[in-house]
């Protein structure tokens, strides 16, 4: 039952601040951070569940909803959804703090538009049927498209649709995908189902069967995204609203990243396992070939995507090799990127508000400027490096580590790819913060409050991962095992 | 006495933390705060030095499982042994004079470079520290590596600290990016110590290196060769050299403490560390060994010709460095380390003589500017500047029987004669007579009163207030670099060689005279005349074969050609992401074809229909007779 309010309680809370604003803004404000709230308590309350039980469920509800086609309301949280779901409430609540002072155009639409994202995406964390898993993959879309294309800056429009028509080919993949598991599973067992647990076990046979995984891959890894499924999202985040509380929820949670996880590795272990060579030389193609565009890039924004391309690669890498230590890596690697880039992009927000630019070649000497905000970003940039005492060195480290055994070679190369990353992230402090002032009509604002207090909320999150990754790793170790175990048996 | 490595670590964490979060506060907190935790810090480390001393046990202390998933287990322990005693008194006890010094250098300095803050540069000395801790104090791999990057981090941090100058923020840069491409080395080796052994403990990697035989030993040459790649990048040896020199336009004191006595020598420490892994792989050895020659030469060679003192002292770092890898080249591992101390003292000592002149001669780095200003300060002041280099200029290069540096270096050459490696041993001689060359033209050109051609005197109104923080440092460290600084005994194990009074005793006379005459060179050449020095090495040598000197091998313009250009031409070539360009100009003109072909079959012309609806019927018709 709980499972059932964590998913309903975001898409209530998006109706109740769309209609409060009528009434007056601050309480469209109050309940949207107030849905936020309840749900952080429910996942924290989930956490402390999950830490208590020995199974790999921490909670299920079951029930039937088309009985026809064998299709259930059936959710499921082990330690992956939770953790990831975590992360996800985690940044919602830390976008709706943002845009309390950004957004000022149909106040309530927003709420509605970013809860109901949030309620998707919890949604597809949750959903332990395939067909609720697509239902909620393709209502994420449109709150999405909306929100560009009504808060975005220039080319709003156009950006939306670009967004739109490639999360729409990764929709219909998705859907082509499971239908056909679905039918072929209805062959050979004569019961139509689209539940998860019952389609782990499925029998199909070995070409369609890595045809399904190829599809299940294409379209998470257009999702994710990787090389070179990408071009979507360089634009998105450039003409994304101008403060990026968006951008924290809708492009950085990595639903992709858990579909890969959950639906290729969980139903496809051994074609993902004979795929995952091909699927590592992608994921290093996509470490330098966002490294090296990152590198040239002059929008703060685009920059940042494409250094999401390139550690996206990392991820890939990590879930396709498929035993304890790279899953696990990736997660973390998952999580504490996220948070490290929503800083980022938080502060590309504050560079905006006092410089009215993203374009780096404007910006320059404002270390010893802005109040605090060199020094949050210096410290961001040191977890983006993936140096020690970050939760990102945690992440790529067992991402590697796991690795080594089986591509030594693939793990060495993607490695070096870490210098490429040091390049353009420390070429972006040295053109933004270091060297001359270059801009004279330079808005001296200090952080308020609530803003330093976000930037050091998500500094000590990934401190705390750095140094304490046990709490991540106890919390999803479990589920971990049982998948690694399935691969590990077609070694 | 359990608890006590974790207590000098705190203290530098407490001030980082403190000094990261609180901003604005007077210049005196932040000193106080800035060195406090370091004395405290120091203090405990003195406690642990007395402690050890006492009983010589190594020990363990557990502070928390750091991972723990399936079979990977890493813990935060701490490790103290004979090693990381000496390196954590020397760190401390460096890092505490220095600290106290650059309190003086940099409050001196905030006169002539306006806006920096105090606390920042505080933060990140104090945060050099911990790292420089944790790497000394570490007990595992991962441990290691954590304070490996850190270090390198602070470094890249404090090169570029005065951030409004872009040279300094380019020489930040690269410092940072060759350290990394040895750190990611470091990373590598450590995943294939893990595939060989399953543990990254230091001390099961011992007990497990005794219990093998030798037998494929590839794999160990594999595993040692990664290392290396790591220390040199660290240590500065050829062919990663080059950020070192670049990393002098850093505050001097931070070029005194991270690219002089510490962080320098870590690679040192970490080969000695595991050094049971390197015994295993000769051929790496002798790479080592090979690097470490050609660096002293090279950088003992470059340094004759450079003119910045701070330059001249890099170079001579990056030889003395050399010496160590030399050290570690022919297995003597106690000599590497009793060079890391003393090599520590003297650098010390001479880098923050030299920052102090600095601040006294106008900023200027250069020796022949030095030269002219330096006159124009009171004679106490020129004498006590005089014989802080004399004694570190001698230490440096080894004068006999009276400084430190005989007894380390002397040890070195010593011992490759005596392990029969006779060619390092000539190249040890060799490098011993150009330090003593460079360091006495240096010493000799700044000082000497008789080229006083162009001298510049300036009216220094306000005359520099020495206080005690700028004196004491150099008092302890003077004493240190003389014979009694040689007197602290390591508390390690000696490496066992067979001892030969005759050959010891032939070997100190040969390389006493090689110094000494070196030394009467360097007298003869400077003392009268240095003007037309720079050209008549010019002619003889041709202006190329200066600037390759001149950059120690002009590995930077090899860099800049093979690396950098290429990196930077694929960038530019693909600005705006091909991918895109793709998609635009063909499936978008794909799309756009089949749009136009069938807004054209749709025409509103009825017989045109007509006629596609029959040929349907019947080809559907043939087809289904076909079928």
């Amino acid at each position: 039952m709980i499972l059932l309010c964590f998913l309903f309680i975001p898409f209530i809370g998006g109706l109740l601040s769309l209609s409060f604003e009528k009434i007056n803004i601050k309480y469209s404000r109050c309940s949207a951070l107030f849905t936020m709230i309840i749900l952080l308590v429910l996942s924290i309350y989930l956490c402390y569940l999950n830490l208590n039980t020995t199974n790999i469920w921490v909670v299920k509800y079951r029930t039937i909803w088309i009985d026809r086609f064998g299709i259930y309301l059936n959710l499921a949280v082990d330690g992956i959804s939770l953790s990831m779901v975590l992360l996800s409430v985690v940044l919602g609540l830390l976008s709706i703090i943002c845009s309390f002072k950004e957004i000022n155009k149909c106040i309530g639409l927003f709420y509605f538009n970013l809860l109901w994202i949030l309620g998707s995406i919890i949604g597809v964390f949750l959903a332990m049927d395939l067909f609720l898993f697509l239902f909620f993959w393709e209502i994420m879309i449109f709150p999405m498209y909306f929100i560009i294309s009504m808060w975005g800056s220039a080319y709003k429009e156009q950006i939306a649709i670009k967004f739109f028509i490639y999360t729409q080919i990764s929709g219909v993949i998705l859907l082509i995908t499971i239908f056909t598991l679905v039918v072929s599973n209805f062959y050979v067992t004569g019961k139509l189902t689209f539940e998860y647990q019952s389609l782990v076990n499925a029998q199909i046979g070995d070409k369609v069967g890595v045809l399904l995984m190829l599809g299940l891959f294409i379209s998470f890894a257009i999702k994710l995204p990787i090389f070179p499924l990408h071009t979507w999202l360089p634009d998105v985040m450039a003409k994304n609203p101008k403060y990026g509380s968006l951008d924290l929820i809708g492009i950085l949670i990595k639903t992709a990243a858990y579909g890969l996880l959950r639906l290729n590795l969980g139903l496809f272990p051994k074609q993902s396992l004979s795929f995952a060579p091909y699927a590592m030389i992608v994921g290093i193609i996509s470490i330098y070939y966002g490294a090296v565009l990152a590198f040239s890039q002059r929008n703060i924004k685009r920059l940042m995507a494409y250094s999401s391309i390139s550690h996206m690669g990392y991820v890939l890498i990590g879930i396709f090799s498929s035993n304890i230590l790279s899953l696990q890596g990736a997660i973390m690697f998952v999580i504490s990127n996220t948070l490290s880039s929503a800083g980022l992009i938080i502060i590309s927000g504050l560079l905006y508000e006092r410089l009215n630019t993203f374009d780096i070649r404007f910006m320059g000497g404002l270390f010893g400027k802005l109040g605090a905000i060199p020094g949050f970003a210096l410290s961001l940039t040191l977890a983006v490096l993936g140096l020690p005492g970050t939760g990102n060195f945690i992440g790529e480290f067992l991402i590697l580590l796991g690795n080594f055994k089986l591509y030594p070679k693939i793990t060495i190369i993607s490695s070096l790819g870490l210098i490429l990353t040091a390049i353009y992230s420390l070429n972006l402090i040295h053109k933004v913060y270091y060297g001359k002032t270059k801009n004279k009509a330079l808005k001296n604002i200090f952080l308020n409050f609530s803003e330093v207090n976000i930037l050091s909320i998500i500094l000590f999150l990934i401190f705390i991962s750095g140094f304490y990754p046990q709490i991540i790793f106890d919390l999803s170790i479990k589920s971990i095992t049982n998948i690694a175990q399935k691969t590990m048996f077609f070694y | 006495m359990k608890k006590i490595l974790i207590l000098i670590c705190l203290f530098p964490l407490i001030s980082t933390l403190l000094l990261a979060s609180l901003r604005c506060m007077s210049k005196i907190l932040v000193c106080i705060i800035g060195v406090g935790s370091i004395v405290s810090s120091t203090i405990f480390a003195i406690l642990l030095a007395f402690y050890y001393y006492l009983k010589p046990n190594p020990f363990l202390e557990h502070l928390y499982s750091w991972i723990s998933i399936y079979d990977v287990k890493i813990n935060f322990n701490f490790y103290i042994d004979g090693l990381s005693v000496v390196m954590i008194c020397i760190v401390n006890g460096i890092g505490l004079l220095i600290h106290l010094f650059s309190t003086w250098y940099m409050c001196e300095n905030f006169k002539y470079k306006k806006d920096y803050l105090l606390s920042r540069f505080f933060l990140y000395m104090n945060l050099f520290m911990l790292n420089m801790l944790i790497l000394i104090l570490g007990d595992n791999l991962i441990l290691l590596l954590l304070g490996w990057e850190g270090v390198g981090f602070c470094s890249y941090l404090l090169i570029s600290y005065y951030y409004r100058v872009y040279n300094n923020v380019i020489s930040g840069f690269k410092a940072f990016i060759t350290t990394r491409i040895g750190d990611l080395f470091f990373a590598i080796g450590i995943f294939f110590v893990w595939i060989q052994f399953n543990t990254f403990d230091i001390q099961q990697l011992l007990t497990k290196f005794s219990l093998l035989n030798n037998t494929n030993s590839f794999r160990y040459e594999l595993i040692a060769f990664m290392f290396m790649l790591g220390t040199i990048s660290k240590s500065a040896q050829i062919p990663l050299h080059t950020w070192l020199i670049d990393a002098m336009v850093g505050p001097t004191p931070v070029s005194a403490l991270i690219h002089a006595a510490t962080m320098i020598t870590s690679g040192v420490y970490f080969i000695i560390r595991t050094h049971f892994l390197f015994e295993l792989a000769p051929i790496t050895l002798n790479t080592i060994g090979l690097i470490g020659t050609i660096t002293l030469l090279l950088a003992g060679i470059s340094a004759l010709t450079q003119n910045n003192i701070k330059r001249i002292l890099a170079c001579s770092t990056l030889s003395q460095v050399g010496y160590m890898f030399v050290a570690i080249g022919i297995k003597a591992w106690h000599a590497a380390i009793f060079h890391v101390m003393i090599h520590a003292f003297f650098k010390a000592l001479l880098f923050i003589s030299a920052g102090s002149l600095i601040i006294s001669c106008k900023h200027s780095q250069n020796i022949l500017k030095i030269r002219s200003i330096f006159l124009s300060l009171s004679k106490n002041i020129r004498i006590a500047y005089y014989f802080c280099f004399v004694i570190g200029g001698s230490a440096l290069s080894a004068l006999p029987i009276i400084t430190a540096g005989f007894y380390s270096k002397e040890k070195i050459i010593l011992l490759s004669k005596i392990s029969g490696y006779n060619k390092i041993w000539i190249v040890g001689l060799v490098g011993a007579f150009i330090t003593s060359i460079y360091t006495f033209r240096t010493i000799l050109i700044m000082f000497n009163k008789n080229i006083n051609k162009f001298i510049i005197f300036f009216n220094n109104q306000k005359p520099l207030i020495y206080n005690v923080s700028h004196n004491l440092p150099l008092f302890i460290l003077l004493i240190l670099s003389t014979y009694l600084g040689s007197l602290i005994k390591i508390p390690m194990q000696k490496e066992i060689t067979m001892y030969n009074i005759e050959v010891e005793n032939c070997c100190n006379i040969i390389s006493s005279i090689i110094v000494i005459v070196g030394i009467t060179i360097a007298a003869k050449i400077f003392l009268f005349s240095n003007v037309y020095y720079m050209d008549i090495i010019e002619v003889v040598l041709g202006k190329l074969v200066l600037n390759i000197i001149y950059t120690i091998g002009g590995f930077d313009w090899l860099y800049i050609k093979l690396v950098i250009i290429p990196y930077l031409y694929l960038v530019r070539i693909n600005k705006f992401d091909c991918i895109t360009f793709i998609i635009n100009n063909i499936i978008n003109k794909v799309i756009l074809f089949f749009y136009t072909v069938m807004t054209k079959l749709h025409n509103g012309n009825l017989s045109f229909y007509l006629t596609i609806f029959i040929v349907g019927i019947i080809t559907s018709l043939l087809m289904s007779n076909i079928l």
